[in-house]
């Protein structure tokens, strides 16, 4: 076996479901057996080339091997036996946890219920980016969605998933991403209260939806884009 | 050598492989000649599908395998755990009641 059949095998693994980390212990073990039948044959006075070619009879066929490793259902991945869990599910929750842990963050850090200019000496001004608050919101906006996104094509390249799962959960990513807002109400004047507000256009009248799909379709082309590139580059080098 | 059938053979490896390793602690390369040698060559497992088996055995938790560098190779050894050495047990005892019973059958046959 070559080097390109070893990658070959290891791409047919991955697609097959086979965890990546059987992958790559499977894939290390038949190179040091192969290398191991090699030598064997090479130190019995074998040619280079009929070392070569025992030791590639002895450990098996591409075809052969795949089918073996294949017809374990204990190597597959949990990706490959739930993916509706790991791109729809896990993308969503993990949002909902991050998000609350900002605004909880925000909250801490006395927004809403400090006067805007006690907050701004402490904290910075909260409409800069150079400041809590504007890392918290650049984050919230940019960062965490494009973490999503990215993490959900990350994984199914990794895994070489069929392409409907990340692309269903970076869609999801990015539309939750981008509906999901928070904003500070300062208070102003003696005894005012402010308030950390949450709001959604996911739902009736809409307002902004517009910008929302905007900023959903950007971080689903950034994400996206990069992923299937690099899934045609993979499909067409083994093909 | 011949070609084992391989649906009679289902099982066969796993059990050889729980035997080999209720003793040893060895690599997938050592375990393939072991095989043959104990076999008197009569059994030839394929040698890289001995992987997916050992790989499933230790994810049944029956071996457990550890990272070892010999001569500048890091190789990956494996034994049988206690869970491994109660599976083979159990294994051993169903292919002995296989083999009487087809001792039994061929022995009739042969005094029929």
């Amino acid at each position: 076996m070559h080097e390109s059949d070893f990658n070959s095998l290891k791409d047919a693994l991955l697609r097959g479901g086979v965890a990546p980390r059987h992958v790559r212990r499977t894939i290390a073990e038949l190179r040091d057996h192969h290398t191991d039948l090699f030598a064997e044959a090479f130190a019995r006075g074998c040619s280079v080339e009929n070392a070569e070619r025992e030791a590639s009879m002895r450990l098996g066929d591409h075809d052969s091997l795949a089918a073996q490793i294949l017809a374990r259902p204990e190597l597959r991945s949990w990706a490959h036996r739930w993916p509706w869990l790991v791109y729809c599910v896990t993308p969503t929750v993990v949002f909902i946890f991050v998000f609350a842990a900002l605004l909880l963050l925000l909250g801490r850090s006395g927004a809403g219920h400090t006067d805007y200019s006690s907050y701004a000496n402490r904290w910075g001004s909260p409409e800069s980016l150079w400041s809590l608050p504007g890392a918290i919101r650049l984050f919230r906006v940019v960062g965490l969605p494009l973490l999503l996104a990215g993490g959900c094509c990350f994984l199914a390249g990794r895994r070489r998933t069929a392409p409907r799962w990340p692309i269903v959960g970076v869609i999801l990513a990015s539309i939750i991403g981008a509906a999901f807002q928070f904003d500070v109400c300062w208070p102003y004047g003696a005894n005012a209260h402010g308030a950390l507000c949450l709001r959604t256009n996911l739902f009736p009248p809409f307002i902004g939806i517009t910008g929302t799909i905007l900023h959903a379709a950007a971080i689903s082309v950034a994400t996206l884009g990069p992923y299937l590139w690099w899934r045609r580059g993979v499909t067409r080098a083994l093909s | 050598m011949e070609r084992n059938n391989p649906p009679f053979m289902s099982g066969v490896p796993e059990l050889l492989l729980l035997r080999l390793l209720a003793d040893d602690e060895l690599y997938g390369y050592e375990i393939v000649r072991k095989v043959r040698g104990a076999t008197g060559d009569a059994i030839s497992l394929g040698e890289g599908v001995v992987y997916p088996v050992l790989h499933a055995l230790e994810a049944a938790g029956a071996l457990r395998s550890r990272r070892r560098l010999v001569n500048g190779r890091e190789r990956v050894y494996y034994t049988a755990t206690k869970k491994g050495r109660s599976r083979l047990a159990s294994l051993s005892a169903h292919w002995r009641r296989i083999n009487d019973g087809i001792h039994l059958a061929l022995a009739e046959m042969i005094h029929a």
